[in-house]
């Protein structure tokens, strides 16, 4: 009868944590369309009906609800709100933004979920988050500033700010196993400037060790690497990136003798016909 | 959702939103009993929506109601098991299902364009008031009863001592939870003046007479009210040119004394009461009329009786409110 009520609790437990039938829940952060894509919808739009916001849409196409917007949590007009992130537990997710020097923590464990605002006139165009593995910290790239922010989840603050030897920070990924943290230069906010290395720094004292090149072509080879991304359990470690201008994705791989990475392309979009146009963006 | 507490840092924000149909007109909300979901009527199209408040985010579902036109006002029964609907553009009552959510049928009724309406199990009667055609040709000047468990009309009352048509504009109900004989109140929209039926336990009939009226071109469009639960206190608001009035009614509950009128914003319409009795919340919008829209917010300190603090959030962002409730804990219902 032990095992049997031991089953009992286990499905009651698997009970109370199934999410409800046919429906998945996400979390979209959303802004009005630029203007001439109103424009062209023939829409209304102009100052001052600008919005922002997160939105919680049902994206479970066996769902009845399927594409139903659920709920809003409304974000300033003027943020440019850009990416979303969870916390090491799920509790808190933390929003990016091209616009304000503001970043936004959203804390689920409420309801309705609570945002706050953090001021960081320090960083300004803040972009990819990442975590300690013991949730103790956080780390966003601020790519108009061309600096680190280093905040404490605890209080959502900043602690430090850290310069970097390669300008214009996007991507960022960290390994604590091999003790690195990998940091893209991507590019500036007008395309003048397109980067084409990642850093790594020692993860313990924050400081640049390397930069590693990800393009075979002559510097300055505008390949603007972006997102980069650790697959944790490989052994070796290898981290992938990609280059969003020259539409490739590289792998730096990790020599634990050398203690540093080595870089390759693995991909080039270009033979699936995926190759990145530059015009308007870029031509 | 707005945080309307005026010691909050966050007082006056926009926490959260759900999003509903840009053509539904959406008019009131009530809770059903245990205060588990939201019912929202709708003078736009023929559909109630239900936002399930036990589910996170919140869950709003949609109940076409093609039988109810233009609903107003809801009440439900004591055991929570049915919800009445004043269907103002129908001109009958719609009653539903408060598990499920569904109609089930429909009242005629022998005075049209119901609005507001009154439940008292007790005595086994419906209020429903007899307000206005939605072009305004008609405003009424009775209420009716009706037997709740036959759901037929047992008599209509004139709430005017001018002759018919006296175009008075009865609207809100609200019978005094707990008053001994039961008591319903009502509010004359267009006569700007407030009315009491009183239950004759004998006679099983209703007695009206008229217990206070606003002087001439002073304050107008009296539509909620509300008491304390000492009762000693009577809040109503009047929408033109805007403002909540408290009513000494230490007296009785019958003799109201007008005691003190602040000032709020154009449109004040319904407000809310917190658990406490700190706070009294005003939404300032009535029905997106013109002069009449302002989208504030007023919160008044009920115990200095003063305006503690004012939130532009909606009106900021070009927008009006239709109606304002608080959420659990803050939640209290009627009449305390």
């Amino acid at each position: 009868m032990k095992y049997l009520a031991l089953s009992v609790v286990a499905l009651a437990a698997a009970a109370v944590l199934e999410p409800a039938k046919a429906e998945i829940l996400a979390m979209v952060l959303y802004e009005t369309k630029a203007e001439d894509s109103l424009q062209s919808l023939k829409l209304g739009g102009g100052p001052g009906a600008r919005r922002e916001g997160i939105a919680i849409l049902d994206v479970d196409p066996e769902s009845e609800t399927f594409g139903a917007w659920l709920a809003d949590y409304p974000l300033p007009p003027t943020l440019v709100s850009h990416h979303i992130y969870y916390n090491n537990d799920r509790s808190k997710a933390y929003v990016t933004a091209l616009g304000d020097s503001l970043f936004h923590v959203l804390d689920m464990t409420r309801v309705p979920y609570r945002l706050k605002a953090i001021e960081v006139p320090a960083c300004k165009v803040s972009e990819n988050i990442v975590f300690s593995a013991d949730g103790a910290r956080f780390y966003m790239t601020c790519l108009e500033s061309q600096n680190l922010l280093v905040g404490d989840p605890a209080t959502a603050l900043p602690i430090d700010y850290i310069d970097l030897p390669e300008p214009y920070p996007h991507g960022i990924a960290i390994h604590e196993g091999i003790d690195r943290m990998l940091v893209t230069s991507t590019n500036s906010t007008d395309m003048s400037y397109l980067g084409e290395t990642f850093t790594a720094f020692e993860f313990s004292t924050l400081k640049p060790l390397n930069s590693y090149k990800t393009s075979n072509e002559p510097s300055p080879s505008r390949a603007a690497p972006a997102a980069i991304l650790f697959r944790d359990k490989a052994d070796p470690p290898f981290a992938v990136v990609n280059n969003w201008a020259a539409g490739t994705a590289w792998i730096a791989i990790w020599d634990p003798v050398a203690e540093g990475f080595a870089v390759q392309q693995i991909f080039d979009f270009a033979e699936i016909g995926h190759e990145f146009r530059r015009c308007p963006y870029l031509c | 959702m707005i945080d309307v507490d005026p010691e909050s840092d966050t007082f006056g924000k926009w926490l959260a939103d759900f999003p509903l149909p840009p053509t539904l007109v959406s008019h009131h909300m009530y809770f059903n009993n245990d205060r588990t979901k939201i019912y929202i009527t709708a003078l736009g199209d023929a559909v109630l929506h239900v936002l399930d408040i036990t589910r996170v985010p919140y869950r709003l579902k949609a109940v076409p109601a093609p039988e109810c036109q233009i609903s107003e006002n809801m009440a439900f029964s004591a055991d929570g098991t049915r919800f009445y609907v004043a269907c103002l553009g129908s001109n009958n009552v719609l009653v539903g299902d408060a598990i499920t959510d569904l109609p089930l049928t429909t009242i005629d009724l022998p005075e049209p364009h119901p609005h507001g309406i009154a439940v008292h199990d007790g005595i086994g009667r419906l209020l429903v008031s007899s307000s206005n055609s939605p072009d305004f040709s008609f405003i009424g000047d009775t209420i009716t009863a009706i037997d709740l468990a036959t759901m037929e009309p047992t008599g209509t009352y004139r709430v005017s001592n001018e002759p018919s048509p006296a175009k008075v504009g009865p609207a809100f109900i609200l019978f005094l939870p707990g008053h001994e004989p039961p008591v319903a109140f009502v509010n004359n929209f267009a006569a700007r003046s407030l009315l009491a039926a009183q239950w004759d336990p004998e006679k099983k009939d209703f007695a009206v007479q008229q217990i206070f009226e606003f002087g001439e071109a002073e304050h107008a469009f009296p539509i909620a009210m509300d008491f304390s639960a000492a009762r000693d206190r009577m809040y109503l608001a009047t929408s033109q040119p805007g403002s909540f009035h408290i009513f000494d009614t230490s007296g009785g509950v019958l003799q109201p004394v007008l005691i003190k009128t602040l000032t709020t914003a154009p449109g004040a319409h319904h407000f809310a009461i917190t658990a406490d009795e700190r706070y009294a919340v005003v939404q300032n919008g009535l029905i997106n009329f013109p002069g009449m829209n302002d989208g504030a917010i007023t919160v008044i300190d009920l115990r200095a009786e003063e305006v503690a603090g004012q939130i532009d959030t909606l009106k900021d962002a070009g927008l009006t409110n239709n109606d304002i409730i608080l959420l659990p804990p803050w939640n209290r219902p009627l009449g305390g």
